[in-house]
């Protein structure tokens, strides 16, 4: 977003310390996932040995990522969780941002009640067992739909979207009303447009708690087929870990390598998902633009 | 001088059914709207809700929810007056007050001076680095945290080098909890501020313009545009976070700790972890749970009427 | 209007991906009818069991180990393997029993507790008659080997499931003491056999610039922790006889902390550590970061796995790592209380379902595991191919220690011997184990199981239900306490002098009930 701005000394001088001050925490931040990338091609015992000082890779070796992507299963568990991401993503926010339209409207009758019920999931639920026996009820145990149904919404991401809702201009619906549109036309013609900072967000939060997901499909996935990539590469990782008869093994050595190596290959792909949904961020200008 | 309109009670109760079957008609499109939700919550959360009832039981696996004997609140008995109890319950406190104090304001402040940067470029590119270390597993960042404050990490080295005494950081408790937050700011605060810039994005670009020309500065410009319209998200995720004062995961304390530090690093998640590996209690586990949950709830209530008594912000 | 196709052909896309996705994972193809000809045994047999991580690694599940195909032919038993992920196992399984879809075995975690408890349900079946009258191996063996019997059967004579049997000793003690001998050449100094000795070598290493890099660097001694891990720095009380843990002492069993020999091994360890001989950082060391310190050339000595993997990876045609005997305390004591393995048996065993239409074909079946030729078929695979009879020695062949097709020596191994890692019922056999160590390994092994007292071992007790929820309300705070305890006089955070404090403490949380537990638990053990 444009933002005008005074011109003065002091604002001049905020906003070199500002730059200064935000290249320090980015390279604060940037660092332990460089670390990470280092120490996933260097040779383990001298990373361990670094005291956490790595610059340069140290024992330059590629072993870990030949033997992370030598598995034939680890393309299936792209394509899997590639399409529960995606999947489950769109569906998931469909349904958050639907319930969460309506749930905002000041209006609507046992508003409150169905928000408190909706909270009191977040603290008590069922537990592993009973949850598992629903989901087996519904025939969704070895199917794609298990990792998508059982965790459609995430009540965190539906508050923070009501939330934002609620900070729309109410005035815009009002006169909609008054044009003839109805609730559906509102949700999807106008709030939804309106909403696409928190939509990218919730987007966001979705599919990445799904591409890190693992245990749901440890609990409700059987068929390798089926198998998610963090599925995928825990098997390599328990493989690579202290196994007391496997102890002689030159492999042993490595197991470091592969954690890091496991890290890189799974985090790639979804962290190109976050500079393309940030343009979506600066969107705000738009509520002007449709007030006229 | 009118007449009153006089009703009967009668009539009254009538007129405010009519009026409320009214209000529900007016607003039908929007419960079918709702219904998908409605119905996840009916069938995945509350269907499976029965399982609670194992907090009450000594629940066996082979006998099942239903035929599991009931021993009462036995296992919150055996909780509270655990010897640990008190400790565990001041860390457990304690670290998520830390979380609160520290933890909580600086993805928001980070947002903010993003927000100021004009660069377009840079700032895309900082939101992306620092958003980065959350996909970086705990176990990595944890065990990078150890070696950054071990006798021959890079901390302690600086120390050295400046002639200052080494500090055992991680066989001393009195220093677990500002290490720990440290750590968990590390590897979240960037991805926590997501959620503000977007509310930020959101804020309309004419109250700015406006502001300039009433003669507003940056700092002017902040209070009374930026911070107001940010406000109801941050009141609202305070609320979530008061209300979860006493989930404080077991995880990345269980890499971080070890018993010298136990007298502040031991919280309740990872104290119910280590008695579960000498037998397995799923009834137990259960029960401290609920308690948890029971506490956590209530602070959430309570926190929900302060703002909405204060602030005009609430969940419900 | 591009938006819109954009989204159609996303949707459409996503269709497809759908449609793959279902045809992907089509049906299992339905059970084979097959006739078993030997009536002996059941046509088919369905079957709960984790699959080895070698195994799975190669996409096989343990259909691919070629000792049990050996064994489909010669039985003419089919078996339908489900393997859990291993990653969760017991929710795995606990979810299985929880709906009640039962294969015809499970191999699990069994211990008396979770055993019993499911007999009880009517979930497993109760084994001591079908035993007795179908299993003429294992019982020849219970005959010759009673003490490996007795830690499988519960108090009551009971048997609930059919364990996996270290046969030797020596596949028992895999974890031991090892020192850099090279370092010692360096300084001229014989390998130590006592504490006394130890202490000496450990000054030397720390003072004498061992590695030879003009830099006081070198670390004495590291571990895990104290007694958290099998590697921690504790172990040195065996020298003492002792433990932090449970431990028996002729027939008596004991706590640590409250013994005398403890206090003894607790100075003689915080001395090590005021004098810096011992890791400042052994609190935050992980087996990692102990691997990358004993092959960074730092650490001198340590308790650890076998020396051969640190030497190969080290290797400059010098030795370096050795692993020693068991040092011997001031009172001539050289304990081992590593239990994990010293049990000859092992957690994994087999116990039948109530599911199991012919329990009687099926304990014959996997009796079959427990005599010849399936000990063979399990412990070496099959003749000819993945191991030759070499004057009565089962030796085993280049196709599995050096294979042609560059695959390593732990996924052939995971095919060829069923015992290696499937951990299916049978008897282990240290001859297949010895081949696949290096003289390194084998020595150290040696070194490890000859001179060695354990006697301390606590064997598998039972307990009732109401006996083990008093061990585990007590024990979860008496561990807490005492490992802070323990660390803190280690670091010089507390004293020796605080004992008594700590003992009364541990009094007052109900320790001596435990004991009683658990002594009880002990002659129950004693009269099976």
């Amino acid at each position: 977003m444009e933002q005008i701005t005074n011109n003065g000394k002091g604002s001049r001088l905020f906003n070199a310390l500002n730059i200064a001050f935000l290249t320090g925490v980015m390279l604060l931040a940037l660092y332990p996932c460089y670390y990470v990338l280092m120490a996933s091609v260097s040779d383990p015992v001298q990373v361990s040995n670094s005291g956490g000082w790595l610059w340069f890779p140290k024992g330059f070796g590629m072993y870990s990522y030949m033997d992370v992507l030598k598995s034939r299963l680890i393309w299936i568990g792209y394509r899997n969780t590639l399409f529960y991401a995606v999947c489950g993503g769109v569906l998931s926010v469909f349904v958050t941002v639907m319930a969460a339209f309506g749930l905002s409207r000041k209006t609507l009758p046992g508003k409150n009640i169905l928000l408190f019920l909706i909270m009191v999931t977040m603290y008590f639920s069922g537990g592993l067992i009973p949850t598992y026996l629903v989901v087996k009820a519904f025939g969704l145990i070895d199917t794609p739909f298990a990792m998508i149904i059982p965790g459609l919404v995430s009540t965190y991401n539906l508050i923070i979207t009501i939330t934002y809702f609620r900070g729309l201009p109410y005035e815009l619906e009002e006169a909609a009303k008054i044009d003839g549109a109805n609730d559906y036309t509102i949700l999807f013609r106008i709030m939804m447009p309106l909403a696409t900072p928190i939509i990218s967000v919730i987007s966001l939060y979705y599919m990445v708690a799904i591409w890190n997901n693992y245990f749901t499909g440890l609990i409700y996935l059987n068929n390798r087929s089926l198998y998610s990539l963090q599925m995928v590469l825990r098997e390599i990782l328990i493989q690579n870990d202290t196994n007391a008869i496997a102890a002689n093994s030159d492999m042993q050595v490595y197991a470091e390598n592969v954690k890091y190596a496991t890290i890189v290959v799974s985090t790639i792909p979804i962290l190109c998902v976050y500079p393309f949904l940030q343009k979506y961020f600066t969107k705000g200008v738009m509520i002007g633009a449709i007030k006229q | 001088m009118k007449a009153p309109i006089v009703k009967t009670a009668y009539e009254g109760k009538l007129a405010a059914k009519k009026r409320m079957s009214d209000e529900i008609w007016q607003h039908r499109h929007i419960y079918v709207i709702l219904l998908p939700a409605v119905l996840f919550y009916l069938l995945f959360c509350y269907l499976p809700m029965f399982g609670t009832v194992i907090a009450f039981q000594k629940f066996s696996v082979a006998k099942g929810v239903f035929k599991s004997p009931f021993v009462g609140l036995e296992h919150f008995r055996s909780f509270l007056s655990d010897y640990n109890f008190w400790r565990l319950l001041r860390n457990t406190i304690s670290i998520s007050g830390y979380g609160l104090l520290f933890g909580f304001p600086t993805p928001i402040i980070f947002a903010l001076l993003l927000n100021e940067l004009k660069a377009k470029r840079f700032k895309r590119l900082v939101q992306t680095v620092t958003y980065m270390p959350h996909f970086i597993s705990v176990v990595i960042v944890a065990s990078l945290t150890l070696t950054f404050v071990s006798n021959d990490g890079v901390i302690n080295t600086i120390r050295a080098m400046i002639g200052v005494d080494k500090v055992s950081f991680m066989s001393n408790p009195k220093y677990f909890y500002p290490v720990y937050t440290v750590s968990v700011i590390w590897q979240n605060f960037g991805w926590n501020s997501i959620i503000y810039l977007a509310t930020l994005a959101s804020v309309d670009v004419e109250l700015y313009e406006a502001a300039v020309i009433d003669g507003a500065n940056r700092w002017k410009q902040l209070l009374h545009i930026t911070l107001p319209c940010i406000a109801p998200t941050i009141i609202i995720l305070l609320i979530l976070q008061i209300g979860n004062l006493l989930s404080v995961g077991f995880e990345r304390i269980m890499l971080m700790y070890n018993p010298s530090v136990y007298e502040r690093a031991d919280v309740i998640s990872t104290y119910v972890y280590r008695r579960g590996l000498l037998n397995g209690d799923y009834s137990y586990s259960a029960a401290v749970g609920m308690f948890n949950s029971i506490i956590n709830f209530i602070l959430l209530i309570g926190a929900n009427s302060m703002s909405k008594y204060f602030s005009d912000t609430s969940l419900w | 209007m591009k938006k819109t196709m954009a989204i159609k052909n996303l949707g459409l896309s996503m269709a497809l991906i759908l449609v793959m996705m279902v045809s992907g994972c089509g049906k299992n193809g339905e059970k084979k009818v097959t006739v078993n000809e030997n009536a002996n045994f059941p046509d088919t047999l369905t079957i709960f069991a984790p699959v080895g991580s070698f195994l799975s690694s190669q996409g096989l599940d343990n259909n691919g180990i070629i000792g049990l195909q050996l064994l489909e032919e010669r039985t003419g038993t089919h078996v339908e393997w489900e393997h859990p992920n291993s990653n969760a196992l017991e929710e795995k399984f606990n979810l299985m029993v929880a709906s009640g879809k039962l294969p015809d075995l499970i191999v699990y975690y069994w211990n008396s507790r979770n055993a019993r408890a499911h007999i009880d349900e009517g979930i497993i079946l109760p084994l001591r008659d079908l035993v007795a009258a179908n299993m003429p191996n294992l019982t020849a063996f219970n005959n010759e080997r009673p003490e490996v019997r007795r830690q499988y059967t519960d108090d009551d004579g009971e048997i609930a499931y059919i364990p996996f049997i270290r046969k030797d000793k020596e596949l028992g003690i895999y974890l031991g003491p090892i020192i850099r001998e090279d370092w010692l050449d360096n300084l001229g100094l014989p390998i130590p056999k006592t504490t006394d000795e130890l202490y000496a070598v450990l000054k030397a290493f720390k003072e004498g610039d061992p590695n030879g890099n003009g830099i006081a660097d070198e670390i004495p001694m590291t571990g895990t922790g104290f007694g958290s891990s099998q590697f921690g720095i504790g172990n040195l009380a065996g020298a003492f006889g002792t433990n932090h843990n449970f431990y028996l002492d002729n027939g008596v069993i004991k706590y640590g902390i409250l013994e005398d020999s403890f206090k003894e091994a607790l100075q003689y360890i915080s001395k090590l550590f005021s004098e810096g001989l011992i890791d400042n950082d052994y609190l935050l060391t992980d087996r990692n970061k102990m691997d990358a310190k004993a092959m960074g050339d730092r650490a001198g000595f340590l308790f650890g796995f076998q020396p051969s993997i640190y030497q190969r990876n080290m290797d400059d045609g010098v030795r370096k790592f050795t692993g020693i005997p068991h040092l011997r305390g001031p009172h001539g004591d050289n304990a081992y209380f590593v239990s994990a393995y010293a049990n000859a048996v092992a957690t994994s065993s087999v116990a039948v379902t109530a599911a199991n239409k012919q329990p009687e074909a099926t304990m014959r079946w996997i009796d079959e595991f427990f005599g010849e030729p399936g000990l063979t078929y399990m412990n070496f695979g099959k003749e000819g191919l993945t191991f030759n009879m070499e004057n009565g020695y089962p030796r085993l062949t280049d196709y599995v220690l050096n294979n042609p097709d560059g695959k390593s020596i732990n996924e052939m191994l995971s095919i060829s011997v069923a015992a290696y890692e499937s951990a299916f019922p049978t008897l282990q056999d240290f001859k297949y184990y010895e081949q696949y160590l290096s003289d390194w390994g084998r020595e150290a092994i040696n070194n490890w199981s000859e001179d060695v007292d354990v006697s301390g071992v606590l064997p598998l007790l039972s307990f009732t239900e109401s006996e083990s929820d008093t061990v585990t309300q007590i024990m979860a705070q008496v561990e807490t306490f005492v490992s802070e305890e323990i660390n803190k006089i280690v670091l010089g955070r507390g004293s020796i002098g605080d004992l008594p404090a700590i003992r009364e403490r541990v009094k007052s949380m109900g320790i001596e009930r435990v004991l009683s537990i658990y002594n009880d638990a002990y002659a129950r053990y004693l009269k099976r």
